[in-house]
């Protein structure tokens, strides 16, 4: 039986959910509402799972906000038992473990916070991030490194990395992989994230898992259409992957019809300013994640297996403002803090962080190949 | 005009009277109608009511004509879309621009565009949508789309022509259960392949449940959303492609009551297995409101009672006792959630039939693909996906409970609804 372990919230905004991006409109960021609430009042006041509403497992004891914001939203909650610190190093004080939740989509973390939670922290302690773990492989480094010597569990990461998949079934687990392809939308570095998050579990699933990604290349624009052309990435792959989109953007908004986007070759016509990474990693795997704003406005996967066969699924994101897709990761979370075990690997994480670094640094020298840092 | 309950003994006399044929409905592998020709892709023609965006008629002829993303590619049909018969043409039709495009011929009449302006049936398939558009309501306030008077008109083209072909038929069959038996007679009389009904049970379902066929089970609930003769159907649809699997096999309905408001509430706190169900379904909706100012909140009576103004129920016993329960909860939740339980462990089977619904997270209505497939699997195989007594059944549900309703909730005993008949093994829901 797990014991219940008080949390401590340090936020950096608290605000009631957004509306839902209007679908028919095109979507610039499809975040529809903090992370910090949608976690928060799962993990204060229960969530429904496997056909019943289940009761907090742990106590969120105290929240802290960085600048109040959206803090004036959190009054109701305060019937829950929680304590509005003054200071993030109290707040860590006053709990066992510790979440650190940044605006947005979390491609942008706050270092400071999960410095105050390292230096804070219980022994023991277990802490997550919201999001990206570091702005840097360096402050990553910085963080595993002070948390191993002060005996703290760390581990970071978004709803993508606990997803739901449309067909509902798994990617294959020790399927030799050629390559991956995923599409999502929004503007940088929010999209990125989305995208590396959203791959990076699928093709750890092949044998061996991650082996590493060892040179990643911008492209944009009409570019991004000639290196498709030239078989750079694979157009079959978009295909499937769009196939499995509820929401095309153009005419199906004007007129409902369900075209075949990709067949018609109305892609790069929809498209606006795409944006594609492509990874290699060490083991040849090819990865691309592109950025297509005006041409669906949900996240959608496909891979080629190494018998040529295809995966392919929508990334589900459920309906504002309950969505839903949380749940597995707040589900992921509880276990985490009653065990202590990481839910998912390490190395992921670290990918996650390096692949965004080079990515950040790619932007301006687009369709150059750039040597990612080696794995610590 | 025979009153309701004149017309409600004639019904049941009809049904009686082709009750040998809708017995043998059980094999709903039916007798091929339509011998395949090799070397000619079958070509069907579509009768609807109004061709409009979002329209029911326009998420069908659109799958046909452009093809839909099915299994992970963009599939084109293995059948040609030829003909359209379309009787109404609001702002926003879309009829004429679907005929420019792809070049399928529109006919003035149901009789040409089976024929094809010829002199006998010259389609391999027929597709009825008559949803949308409009139509008169009666005083039950159910609209009366013109399904039966379509079909009928068709079913006249078989007869003259000798041959008849595989028919589909968006949502309940008709608002009179008459009707609706003489559509199944039909069927069976001309041996064509009958599929029909909603999108609800071969849609996505979260979890991906394939509730054990032959399960014990003693009640069935839906919580829903929607009005009357409209998502209520889709209620009984989403209970009912469930409810079927348990052990025996469906038996039909013995009687049905309609309740609303205050008493809705007062069924939920007097029945304590049913509420349970109505909580284990609920815990499967995307969208159950909360307390204002949280993403969502532990759901309560209270809430449920705040946030639904008008609940609607109907309340079905079974002929063997069996008991399914569809509550039509508008403001409560705007998604389609199932619960069952299993008689002998007490266990609780529960997921959602997922609807991508157009205006929330979706642009297309992808709920209709599933269904676009099995029609065009109908056409081909000369079988139907699941049974046409289930629709046949949801349809005298929904009939018979808004007949309940209109009579102020009294319960009506349904010796007309002695359908049954058995589920496949294999549900046909969306799941690759």
């Amino acid at each position: 039986m797990s014991t219940s372990r008080r949390l401590a919230f340090l936020l950096e905004d608290f605000s009631l959910a957004a509306p839902s991006t209007a679908v028919g409109q095109p979507t610039p960021n499809p975040v529809r509402s903090t992370p910090a609430q949608q976690i928060l009042d799962r993990l204060s006041g229960g969530y429904p799972r496997d056909g019943e509403f289940r009761r907090p497992r742990h106590q969120v004891a105290t929240v802290f906000v960085v600048g109040g914001g959206g803090a004036g939203d959190l009054r109701n909650r305060l019937e829950r038992g929680l304590v509005v610190s003054p200071t993030a190093e109290a707040a860590v004080r006053a709990a066992d473990d510790v979440l650190i939740v940044p605006r947005g989509a979390g491609a942008v973390p706050i270092d400071d916070l999960t410095r105050i939670a390292l230096a804070e922290a219980r022994p023991g302690a277990r802490i997550f991030v919201y999001g990206a773990l570091a702005s840097s492989t360096a402050v990553a480094l910085e963080f595993t490194r002070q948390a191993a010597m002060r005996g703290l569990t760390l581990i970071a990461g978004t709803t993508l990395v606990t997803p739901w998949f449309l067909p509902p079934h798994d990617p294959p687990r020790d399927s030799a992989l050629r390559e991956a392809l995923i599409v999502v939308q929004g503007t940088w570095p929010s999209a990125e994230l989305y995208g590396v998050e959203g791959i990076l579990p699928i093709v750890g699933r092949r044998p061996g898992g991650e082996s590493g990604v060892h040179r990643v290349r911008h492209l944009e624009g009409a570019a991004v259409w000639q290196a498709g052309k030239k078989e750079e990435w694979s157009r079959r792959l978009l295909a499937a992957a769009l196939s499995r989109s509820h929401s095309p953007q153009g005419d199906a908004i004007k007129d409902g019809r369900t075209q075949d986007l990709f067949g018609l070759g109305l892609v790069p016509k929809m498209a606006l300013q795409p944006r594609a990474w492509q990874w290699e990693h060490t083991d040849r795997l090819k990865t691309t994640v592109l950025v297509l704003d005006g041409v669906v406005a949900d996240f959608n996967c496909a891979l080629e297996l190494g018998d040529r066969s295809q995966f392919s699924a929508q990334i589900f994101r459920a309906p504002a403002p309950a969505e839903h897709h949380y749940t597995p990761l707040v589900a992921a979370l509880e276990d985490y803090f009653s065990t202590g075990q990481r839910p998912w690997p390490q190395e992921r994480e670290w990918w996650t962080v390096a692949l965004l670094e080079i990515m950040r640094s790619a932007v301006g020298r687009s369709g150059r190949w750039l040597e990612v840092p080696k794995s610590p | 005009m025979m009153d309701s309950t004149s017309r409600m003994e004639w019904s049941r006399r009809q049904f009686v009277m082709g009750a040998g044929g809708l017995a043998a409905a059980a094999t709903f592998g039916l007798p091929r109608a339509m011998a395949k020709r090799p070397g000619r892709r079958p070509r069907i023609a579509l009768l609807a009511t109004e061709v409009r965006r979002l329209s029911h008629a326009q998420h069908f002829i659109d799958r046909f004509l452009e093809g839909y993303g099915w299994q992970g590619r963009h599939h084109r049909p293995d059948v040609d879309l030829v003909s359209l018969y379309v009787e109404q043409f609001p702002d926003g039709d879309l009829t004429r621009d679907r005929v420019r495009r792809h070049g399928v011929k529109l006919y003035p009449t149901i009789s040409e565009s089976l024929t094809l302006g010829g002199s006998s049936l010259a389609v391999d398939g027929v597709v009825i949508i008559g949803e949308h558009g409009l139509y008169a309501r009666n005083a039950r306030a159910q609209t009366l789309y013109p399904r039966y008077r379509y079909f009928q008109e068709m079913v006249k083209v078989f007869e003259s022509s000798g041959r008849a072909v595989p028919v589909f038929n968006d949502k309940h069959l008709s608002t009179d259960w008459a009707e609706c038996v003489t559509m199944v007679g039909a069927s069976r009389r001309l041996n064509f392949p009958f599929l029909a009904g909603s999108s609800l049970p071969v849609t996505w379902r979260f979890p991906a449940l394939e509730l054990p066929w032959g399960v014990p089970l003693s009640e069935s609930v839906c919580v829903c959303y929607g009005g009357v003769d409209s998502y209520d159907f889709h209620g009984l649809e989403t209970a009912q492609c469930m409810s079927e699997r348990r052990a025996g096999g469906e038996a039909g309905i013995k009687s049905v009551q309609a309740l609303e408001g205050e008493a809705v509430w007062g069924l939920l706190q007097q029945r304590e297995a049913t509420r349970q169900l109505f909580w284990s379904a609920l815990s499967r909706s995307f969208t159950s409101r909360g307390r204002d100012g949280f993403t969502f909140s532990e759901p309560t009576l209270e809430l449920a009672r705040r946030h639904c103004e008008r609940p609607v129920a109907y309340v079905y016993e079974h002929r063997d006792g069996f008991r399914t329960t569809m509550f039509l909860m508008s403001g409560l939740l705007n998604d389609f959630v199932y619960a069952g339980r299993r008689e002998d462990t007490g266990e609780t089977y529960s997921c959602q039939m997922y609807l991508p619904m157009p205006m929330s997270l979706a642009t297309l209505a992808d709920f209709f693909s599933p269904l676009v497939h099995h029609i065009e699997d109908m056409i081909h195989s000369g079988r139907t996906a699941y049974p046409i007594e289930r629709t046949l059944l949801t349809s005298g549900m929904t009939l018979f409970a808004v007949e309940s309703l209109y009579r102020g909730g009294i319960q009506l005993e349904t010796p007309a609804m002695n359908v049954a008949y058995q589920a496949p093994r294999e549900s046909a829901f969306w799941r690759a």
